[in-house]
């Protein structure tokens, strides 16, 4: 129960014996690097630390419609071939100048889906809400990157946000 | 079916109760501390109080971060329309729509869970007293029956319950929610407090307080149970008893007195009646799993199975006195059915306070109790009775759009931060008793224990619906006094059953030809059976009811005792 930080290189985890039940392991390493791309590591967790490519996995495995799977498989494919095309090299081998250059043109993508009104979320869109919820529900973001809390014992109005310091993790 | 043959037990008790939840546990608990012994039987599995498996787990403990997959969720295709309440925290709490089918005319959302505490261990807690204003808002409007009770009559059993369960909340002296006998408030946060500052600036019949919740704030009594510990969890069950749940309170009570006996998976068929005596004699039971029928005696039966459960019961009581079932000379039974119409108000944002937040989890909102139609100078041209509000604030979470970035560092950076404050008033309005909303029978659907199961037949009318058009406007209208910015109102869609405070279906009343039960919840054609769930209400008020039920049951209880000893029942 629960999980521990993981420190393995640029590639996904390896160690506990996890192994995916939807995605390839390609596609396991690609929604990592994405993931991270997004919520990176600083000073305080990111999202291989979080192992949001873990949740992600386990949501396609067992808790998204399949129109939802199809899409995310699609999107993701069509983000590999976006950095191919930009700058000949897929996600995963991209460097920080070629990622951010994809990232932006997924934005941009996403502006002028909401520009032209087109039915659904942008990939963009898409994506970013999945890592958000697999980041911030997750035990590492808990305890470390918001506030945990479990049993406060009281109940105080107004108090002052610096006492704090982050989110509380509800 | 066959009930006299063989698997039958026969055994006498001095009291049955029929259901052991929010009302049903104080009949159990009443009865059996005044020294009768007392046969409580649940239709669900066994509870006790601390087999809370999931109160203490976190989001990663779970499968989804605990949200349920599409493929589970089609067990709960109706419980699920509260859209909130089936989680994997939950699940095992709430009933399989499958396994408990009734049908809809029109829509309405039956939400409940079949265990012994029932619906008491799911609840909001939120408490409040009805006035006198409730109980004589029939008579003065000319509309259904008059209740047979005034409030002078329930108000030492409410100073009676409240003593014993623990309300928390704030003193206010308003002659349309009188205070109940209270522990500590809880506190209201900045934005809370700003809301409330303004709204007495800006209205003198208007106020916000701190919602009146059955929780204990201030250690002391209550049998050993708990204080708060501001986890939120409540709805899993609480390892510290901390909120009034059958569970944790009045069940434990009455076991404690050695006379109650729990028999859990038994499904009420029907009250047996004596022509003779013209009294209920025992009750017909089917094991909820083995399928057997039971008979059980007593001198004195106290329907507690829920409104619409136990107006089944008695509907499902026929006999040559009783044709369209037991007690039922008014054609009554099974009508009026009311609930509390909500999902319409507003909410704002406030870009100021940036420097303070909350510690702790508060399971508690904020109320502002009813100021219209409590007078004439606030009587409205356009509808009858009133709404009151709940709602809170808080600081938006990481769901929020970032601003700042649309990914990396910056982007984390910024949602790892509170974003800004929130106000929302969410109303709560009365439904006025219409005969023709209405609980059937249906004989041609049949549930896994060969019964007929419910058809609904349910809907808001005028007086509700223009009553919301107010409840969207006065919230508005109260963020925009407090200097909120985008101020929006908002309705969502409200079918009846969703307010989960379902009532009405065998009301009480002065005349037996227009109302099911006297003043003391007796059956009047069968005055050893008492209903003192929300199947008795006359009238549905605004205030969440569960409280008044207690009260109700609490007096009723007193009342079935002192008539059993004068040898009246």
């Amino acid at each position: 129960m629960g999980s521990s930080a993981l420190m393995f290189g640029c590639k996904t985890d390896a160690g506990d014996g996890w192994k995916p039940a939807f995605l390839d392991t390609d596609q396991v390493n690609l929604i990592a690097e994405l993931a991270e791309t997004i919520i990176p590591k600083t000073d305080t967790p990111g999202a291989k630390d979080a192992l949001v490519h873990r949740f992600i996995d386990s949501q396609l495995a067992g808790y998204m419609t399949k129109e939802d799977k199809t899409s995310f498989v699609e999107g993701l494919q069509g983000i590999d071939e976006l950095s191919k095309s930009i700058g000949g090299k897929g996600f995963v081998d991209a460097d920080e100048g070629l990622r951010t250059q994809v990232m932006d043109a997924l934005v941009k993508d996403a502006d002028d889906h909401y520009a032209a009104k087109k039915q659904g979320p942008p990939t963009f869109d898409a994506l970013v809400g999945l890592v958000k919820n697999a980041f911030f529900n997750s035990e590492v973001a808990a305890k470390e990157v918001m506030r945990y809390d479990p049993s406060p014992g009281e109940y105080i109005g107004c108090y002052p946000l610096e006492k704090v310091g982050a989110l509380w993790s509800e | 079916m066959y009930f006299n043959s063989k698997g039958k037990e026969e055994v006498t008790y001095d009291a049955i109760v029929i259901g052991s939840g929010m009302s049903g546990g104080w009949a159990a608990k009443e009865l059996s501390e005044k020294g009768m012994k007392t046969l409580v039987l649940e239709r669900g599995r066994d509870l006790k109080h601390g087999q809370y498996p999931t109160a203490n787990l976190d989001k990663w403990d779970v499968p989804n971060a605990g949200r349920l997959s599409e493929e589970e969720m089609k067990d709960y295709q109706k419980q699920g329309r509260t859209g909130y309440t089936v989680t994997q925290f939950t699940k095992d709490l709430w009933v399989k729509d499958p396994e408990h089918p009734y049908s809809e005319t029109k829509r309405f959302d039956w939400i409940r869970g079949y265990h012994v505490g029932g619906r008491s261990l799911l609840w909001g807690r939120q408490s409040y007293r009805w006035s006198e204003i409730d109980f004589t808002a029939n008579a003065k409007e000319g509309i259904a029956v008059d209740w047979p009770i005034r409030y002078a009559d329930i108000e030492p059993w409410y100073d009676y319950v409240e003593s014993y369960i623990g309300i928390s909340g704030e003193a206010l002296g308003l002659k349309q929610l009188p205070d109940s006998k209270f522990q500590p408030a809880m506190e209201l946060n900045c934005i809370e407090k700003h809301t409330q500052e303004k709204i007495a600036k800006a209205y003198n019949d208007r106020i916000l307080t701190v919602g009146r919740v059955a929780h204990i704030t201030k250690q002391g009594g209550h049998n050993g149970r708990g204080t708060c510990q501001y986890r939120n969890r409540c709805v899993r069950g609480c390892p510290h008893g901390a909120y009034f749940s059958a569970n944790a309170s009045t069940l434990p009570a009455a076991e404690k007195t050695g006379n109650m006996t729990m028999r859990t998976h038994s499904v009420v068929h029907s009250i047996i009646y004596d022509d003779k005596t013209q009294k209920a004699t025992g009750v017909r039971v089917i094991d909820a799993q083995t399928m057997e029928t039971h008979e059980f005696y007593a001198k004195v039966i106290f329907l507690n199975a829920s409104a619409l459960n136990s107006a089944w019961v008695l509907m499902n009581s026929t006999s040559e006195r009783f044709p369209t079932g037991m007690g039922n000379d008014s054609g009554e039974l099974g009508h009026n059915v009311m609930d509390h119409h909500f999902q319409v108000g507003a909410r704002a944002e406030h870009e100021g306070f940036q420097d303070m937040y909350y510690k702790g989890r508060r399971p508690n909102g904020i109320y502002v109790p009813r100021f219209r139609n409590i007078d004439k100078a606030t009587r409205q041209k356009n509808y009858l009775r009133g709404y009151g509000y709940q709602g809170g604030g808080g600081r938006q979470a990481w769901w929020r759009p970032a601003e700042a970035a649309k990914y990396g560092a910056a982007f984390k950076t910024e949602l790892a931060q509170p974003g800004n404050w929130t106000m929302s008033l969410h109303g709560f309005g009365e439904c006025l008793p219409y005969h023709e909303n209405k609980m059937t029978l249906d004989n041609s659907k049949k549930d896994k224990w060969g019964l007929p199961t419910i058809n609904m037949d349910v809907e808001w009318k005028t007086n509700e619906r223009e009553m919301r058009k107010d409840m969207k406007i006065s919230a508005a209208e109260m963020l925009e006094a407090a200097g909120m910015k985008n101020v929006k109102e908002f309705e969502n869609p409200c079918f009846p059953g969703l307010g989960i405070h379902e009532m009405g279906t065998a009301r009480m009343g002065r005349d037996p030809k227009t109302s099911v039960l006297n003043r003391w919840n007796q059956i009047h054609a069968v005055k050893n059976v008492f209903v003192t769930d929300g199947a008795c209400m006359t009238s549905a008020g605004n205030q969440n009811p569960s409280l008044t039920y207690m009260a109700l049951t609490a007096r009723a209880a007193n009342y079935a005792v002192e008539q059993v000893k004068k040898d009246n029942l």
